[in-house]
């Protein structure tokens, strides 16, 4: 029995130490399966540490700045109203890559310095270049310029003291109460405008403009930015489905008139009426994006500041440009006036720019429409909703900016209202 | 603040460097992923963030109700899921249904004016909703132990996807928030690949598509031809695909480079066969979750057919809805849940796969075409600018179209594809089989074309509206 016990503990030891060693086989094999599998994932999933990564990374964003560095300042002006010396930084940068050790050299400060230079002087060339290309300035002009320019920190801070008051002293105002009387009569509605002290000046005066007449023949151009964006689509439906009228929306947002670097809208304009000469009807809504210091080097590498008299002026052109180039193609403007904004910074900067969009459009004879009362608001009182007999409709979306579809629906149908179609072809109004 | 941004680049690159510099410990990595994300919220609005703390403070109190109550659990995950939804109706629909309610009224003669609340749809509000969703269920089923509360917060408010998904699981991403091993940067190549695909195709084609075609086609149907219009579907299907994979793209790479793994969200969904087939292919981790969370808790298929129908119904017209508070958004899920019964249909009593058996292609471009169809809906922004749509192609055969060489390449573009899949995959390969430190030059040349043929400005992403 004692053997046989014996016997039978031997056997299992010796199965046990079998099972064993064939586990640690077992295990041997599936450890050096499982480095394999490793090693081949790795081929795989090749890995880079952060710091390679963020070499690329790095290297990628940098060298697509340089490339981009035209637009990308373009984008910083018309977003943060400043310029962004990229080409002094990404120098800078650059040379420390590539060069780690010599972070106190002192030939990089000067070299950047003198190239900031050179690209300022660059800017003031082409600047100067664009403006009497734009204005088609005068030297005299030019140097007049230049002298507001000179005294123009003093300025703008004069008239921004002076709040919602008008610019009298940037004004000629030849007879502003009869003008204003006229345009109230020719509107039919109480004037906002007047009320917050943006008085027109103007010296053309007397003659109202004529009504806006369209036949099916004609076309109609929409010009604007995002608030244009969100209306235009439902006039050109209207304007299509009711009368076969085609019309094209050149909308674009982020656009306005005081970075025609970014988006040239006098150029624009121009371009259309005359690449196609059936367009008879312009309608101009824009605004939200321009009160805003304008990108101007023709003395100093500041700013020109927004309500001061070069920023007029240069603005004034700009409108006038445009309306210029409408006569000049025998073509009516319908000029939409921003209505009030939520924020008081950008409403304050609206009314302002509404007194010179009124002036300029009354005095080439062209149609405004004020579009507070039609949105239910007043600049001193912003409302998001129009209440309507026993309905509340929401008009503007939550930005404070930009409208909700019915908003846009009511502005539609005021552009429609003003606008009146002749059924009958070849009966032009004149 | 847009992904696509140059500010966000930059910001991203600083965020990445710090973020790798304090790798070995993943707890500080994460109290700066939940800082960063908050900045990005705050970017947008500073009381999104509030509200966004302040329903990830309810929900996770009442998280732990769930988790400590021994009899009333499921009670309380009733009472949580009633919070969330609340939250979500108050801000995304309150405004949709007062409309509606003052027009009842109105019908009805009763004046009464219902109180104008102004709100402001907080961004990510839908997608952190449905994340908090099935933090609760897990925790109920006990599948998931809770977390800490500032885990809980960065799982809510993680910024590759809070702004429009994917959604994530509880189950699957709060393990990798709490990792206590050093995070490494998953497959980076993989990573550069989809953030260079992203620009592609939102930046590039998305931007193309929207600027020369869709507004215009769309915003006025009446002045174009048939096969204009007919186009003006293709490339605005072609648009919300570009601009929606081209967004998870990017938050997928963003989220692999600083480790962490998303949910697929797109597989190729114009090559579907069916219309299931398709919601197996796009926006997965929505489909996923409405099964989940909704379909099945309904009753699923487990109640006979036409039981199962209804809740497809249902769980289709619920997804419409969740995309946007607007008659159109239900009638998209509606379409989508007339083609699925009537697929299960066809299935039970034509036999199953009917057409896909005969001919792979027919089958893809009949579901392509119901698939387009349903987007003019989900693009229009009313009911009647839908129907004009579609009158003017019915309409509109004898006007002459312009678009015909366009047409042509959509279509071209179309039957190629199959062709292109695995472009990315392959470029994926050759690239790290490259030095590294030439990596960037390739990156480089190809951004460099992308964006020089792109439109300018910072496109939108569809989905960060819904």
């Amino acid at each position: 029995m004692m053997n046989r016990d014996i016997l039978k503990k031997r056997r299992t030891n010796h199965k046990v130490v079998k099972n064993r060693s064939k586990h640690l086989l077992s295990q041997q094999k599936y450890q050096t399966i499982k480095i394999k599998s490793k090693k081949r994932k790795l081929d795989n999933n090749p890995t880079l540490s952060a710091k390679q990564v963020c070499y690329i990374l790095l290297f990628v964003f940098v060298a697509l700045v340089m490339i981009f560095q035209k637009s990308i300042n373009i984008y910083w002006q018309q977003f943060y109203h400043i310029d962004i010396k990229l080409n002094t930084v990404l120098k800078l940068i650059s040379k420390q890559f590539i060069s780690e050790p010599s972070i106190n050299e002192p030939s990089i400060n000067e070299q950047s310095i003198s190239e900031s230079h050179n690209i300022d002087n660059e800017l003031v060339h082409t600047d100067k270049d664009q403006i009497q290309n734009e204005n088609s300035v005068s030297l005299e002009q030019n140097s007049h310029t230049k002298k507001n320019a000179v005294n123009l920190p003093t300025e703008g801070e004069h008239v921004a003291g002076q709040g919602k008051q008008s610019n009298k002293n940037l004004l000629n105002s030849d007879n502003p109460k009869t003008l204003t009387q006229l345009f109230e009569l020719y509107q039919n509605k109480p004037n906002d405008e007047s009320k917050n002290g943006n008085e027109l000046n103007s010296s053309a005066l007397g003659i109202l403009p004529k009504p806006i007449v369209l036949t099916k023949k004609d076309k109609v151009l929409f010009a604007g930015d995002s608030l244009m964006q969100g209306v235009a689509p439902f006039v050109k439906k209207i304007l299509f489905k009711q009368y076969k009228i085609e019309s094209i929306n050149e909308s674009k947002q982020s656009t306005g008139l005081s970075y025609p670097k970014a988006f040239d809208w006098p150029k624009t304009v121009n371009d259309k009426l005359t690449e196609d000469p059936t367009i008879r009807l312009l309608v101009v809504f824009l605004g939200p994006n321009d009160p805003w210091d304008i990108p101007d080097k023709i003395v100093s590498n500041k700013y020109v500041k927004f309500k001061s008299s070069l920023w007029e002026e240069v603005y004034r052109s700009r409108i006038k440009a445009i309306l210029d180039s409408a006569h000049e193609h025998n073509v009516q403007v319908l000029w939409l006036a921003p209505p009030c904004m939520r924020k008081t910074k950008l409403n304050d900067g609206i009314i302002y720019l509404n007194g010179l969009y009124q002036s300029e459009v009354i005095k080439a004879d062209q149609h405004f429409l004020i579009t507070n009362d039609l949105l239910g608001c007043s600049y001193d009182n912003f409302n998001s909703y129009i209440t309507t007999e026993n309905r509340k409709v929401k008009v503007r979306i939550d930005d404070g900016i930009h409208f909700t579809v019915d908003g846009q629906k009511i502005l539609a149908k005021a552009i429609m209202d003003q606008i009146t179609i002749n059924e009958i072809e070849d009966n032009n109004s004149d | 603040m847009s992904y696509l941004s140059i500010e966000f680049s930059l910001l991203f690159i600083v965020f990445f460097a710090i973020y790798w510099c304090i790798k070995p410990y993943p707890k500080l990595q994460n109290i700066f992923l939940l800082l960063a994300s908050y900045c990005i919220v705050v970017s947008y609005n500073w009381q999104f963030a509030l509200i966004l703390f302040g329903y990830t403070l309810v929900i996770y109190l009442l998280s732990q109700l769930i988790f400590n109550a021994k009899r009333y659990s499921k009670l309380w995950l009733i009472v949580a899921l009633c919070a969330a939804i609340a939250n979500l109706a108050l801000f995304k629909y309150f405004d949709f249904f007062r409309y509606e309610l003052q027009s009842l009224l109105n019908i009805l003669h009763i004046s009464m004016l219902l109180p104008v609340i102004s709100l402001v749809l907080p961004i990510g509000i839908s997608f952190y909703t449905f994340h908090s969703v099935s933090y609760l269920v897990s925790i109920n089923r006990r599948e998931l132990q809770p977390v800490k509360f500032w885990d809980f917060a960065l799982f809510l408010s993680f910024f590759p996807s809070i702004i429009a998904g994917p959604i994530n699981r509880a189950k699957t991403f709060l393990p990798q928030i709490t990792v206590l091993q050093p995070r490494e940067i998953l497959e980076p190549y993989r990573a550069f690949t989809l953030i260079i695909l992203a620009v592609i195709k939102v930046y590039c084609l998305g931007g193309l598509l929207d600027e020369n075609w869709v507004t215009s086609l769309y915003s006025n149907p009446m002045e174009y031809g048939s096969l204009d219009l007919l186009f003006g579907l293709y490339s605005y299907a072609l648009l919300i695909y570009v601009n929606f994979s081209g967004y998870t793209d990017l938050v997928t790479g963003m989220a692999l480079l600083l480790g962490f793994r998303l949910p697929i969200n797109f597989n190729l969904p114009y090559l579907a066969v069916n219309l299931r087939d398709f919601w197996a292919r796009w926006h997965i981790s929505l489909c996923l979750w409405i099964r989940d969370y909704l379909y099945i808790p309904l009753g699923g298929n487990r109640h006979g057919f036409i039981r199962t129908q209804i809740n497809i119904m249902i769980a289709m017209l619920l997804s419409g809805l969740w995309h946007g508070a607007g008659i159109n958004f239900i009638i998209w899920g509606g379409f989508h849940g007339i083609g699925l019964i009537g697929l299960n249909l066809a299935n039970r009593f034509l036999g199953k796969d009917l057409i896909a058996k005969r001919s792979i292609l027919l089958a893809r471009v009949i579901t392509i075409h119901y698939v387009c169809f349903a987007w003019l809906f989900f693009h229009c922004a009313s009911f009647t600018d839908a129907i004009d749509y579609l009158v003017a192609i019915i309409n509109n055969v004898t006007v002459a179209n312009r678009y015909q060489f366009e047409t042509l390449a959509i279509a071209l573009l179309y039957f190629c594809y199959p062709w292109l899949k695995n472009l990315p995959n392959n470029f994926t390969k050759k690239m790290s089989q490259i030095n590294y430190l030439y990596v960037p030059l390739i990156y480089i040349l190809v951004l460099w074309i992308t964006i020089y043929f792109a439109p300018t400005g910072v496109p939108n992403f569809i989905y960060a509206n819904f």
